[in-house]
């Protein structure tokens, strides 16, 4: 069976939130909408997918491979723009015309969450949010590994430490190797993504903390999406890059999927970041040779 | 940056940013400017579109300066824009400035405590 999943292009409603990444790779609950999708199309018994994209379709390819984590064969495409699922349907359905997924399953715009069409996470910022809040407790889904509920409507991830003086509040999400400081409060409606690091005496509530986000010492996040060093409140629209390191900034740079590469490749690309040195390298072997 | 007293109230507007470049002037511009018997501080937020901790930090001096000086003395925040609001609340801060909400704007609080004044002096 065949699917077609569109990855979304530009989405002014929801822009500041908008990252190096793709929309469509952008890290919720410590996996992107497309694994979502990939996931959800797999159990619906496709086995062909073909992922239409407007922007870094490299990026998207190393992202989900050829598919074979899903059980999958996935072609990704590269399009000037988004196109509609009807647009889609007409270009892609013809020239592959053997089995689909029935209609409308077989043309996705990954717009919001599988099995949440209604909660659409693009159409501005407080509707990202509740979309966000409204998936939580299906997140840790069956095929989640390593994800435990700690009590009920609190889920930690692998590897993270929580300070036994910090509290969770339900519902809230902590994912893979996070540290929450002594006497922070997390929760309730909050999700703290992959390897944020929270210090002590924090107060998240009704907010989401990014991937590798520093929430300094006694800081307070409400109503907020704290991602890097911006600092965006979902209910005003309200974006301020916060000046101060020590309150709220990015611990690193995001992940980027590695392109696989055979080992040529990576030789010369490691000849060329360090070109200078080599050639000063051979300057200085020549030289003293010659004296 | 404009400071005029009327009163008992120190009124200071058009503070365009406050933050480490302009902290320390800003400080020892209002103290300089600050008389006897001064009950209340109003600064007017509108204008200001950059806060950094510093900029706070100069703001929660001066009250504690003016406190030293005249005793019981408060200080209100006016209007401050979005961004702002945003890191007094990062900060934790919001507590220290008692009525920090969307009011009135410094010209107009003045205005309001002057017509007070004469309300009742006639």
């Amino acid at each position: 069976m065949k699917a077609i999943l569109i990855c979304p292009g530009e989405r002014p409603a929801v822009a500041a939130l908008k990252q190096t990444l793709p929309w469509a790779l952008l890290p919720l609950f410590g996996k992107n909408l497309l694994e979502y999708w990939l996931d959800h199309l797999a159990q619906s018994g496709a086995t062909q997918i073909i992922v239409l994209t407007s922007e870094q379709p490299e990026l998207v390819q190393a992202a989900i491979g050829n598919g074979a984590r899903w059980g999958l064969s996935v072609e990704v495409v590269l399009e000037t723009r988004e196109p509609t699922p009807v647009l889609a349907r007409k270009k892609y359905r013809e020239r592959m015309d053997a089995d689909w997924l029935t209609e409308p399953d077989d043309v996705i715009v990954a717009n919001c969450f599988p099995g949440l069409p209604q909660h659409q996470l693009f159409n501005g910022y407080a509707d990202w949010f509740a979309a966000l809040q409204e998936f939580l407790p299906r997140a840790a889904g069956a095929n989640r590994i390593g994800v435990r509920e700690l009590k009920p409507g609190v889920w930690v991830g692998l590897r993270s430490r929580i300070a036994a003086s910090a509290r969770l509040c339900a519902p809230c999400w902590v994912g893979e190797q996070v540290r929450i400081g002594p006497r922070s409060v997390v929760g309730p409606m909050s999700v703290v993504e992959d390897r944020a690091l929270i210090e002590s005496d924090c107060h998240i509530a009704a907010s989401v903390v990014g991937p590798q986000t520093l929430v300094g010492k006694g800081t307070e996040v409400m109503d907020s999406l704290a991602w890097d060093n911006k600092l965006l409140n979902w209910k005003t629209g309200s974006l301020v890059t916060v000046p101060d390191a020590f309150l709220l900034c990015a611990l690193g740079r995001p992940a980027l999927p590695r392109k696989a590469t055979n080992w040529l490749t990576q030789l010369n690309a490691f000849y060329a970041r360090n070109k200078g040195d080599w050639q000063l390298f051979w300057k200085d072997l020549l030289m003293n040779k010659g004296g | 940056m404009k400071i005029q007293q009327q009163g008992e109230t120190l009124c200071i507007t058009g503070i365009k940013e406050l933050g480490l470049a302009n902290c320390n002037s800003f400080g020892e511009e209002v103290r300089r400017a600050l008389p006897e018997g001064i009950k209340d501080i109003v600064i007017d937020l509108s204008e200001t579109s950059y806060m950094d901790c510093s900029g706070l930090g100069a703001l929660v001096a001066l009250g504690k300066t003016a406190r030293l000086q005249n005793g019981e003395v408060s200080v209100r925040l006016l209007n401050p824009a979005p961004a702002v609001r945003q890191i007094i609340n990062l900060t934790k801060m919001s507590w220290l400035f008692p009525g920090l909400t969307v009011a009135e704007s410094a010209a107009t609080h003045s205005a309001r405590l002057l017509a007070g004044y004469l309300a009742r002096s006639i």
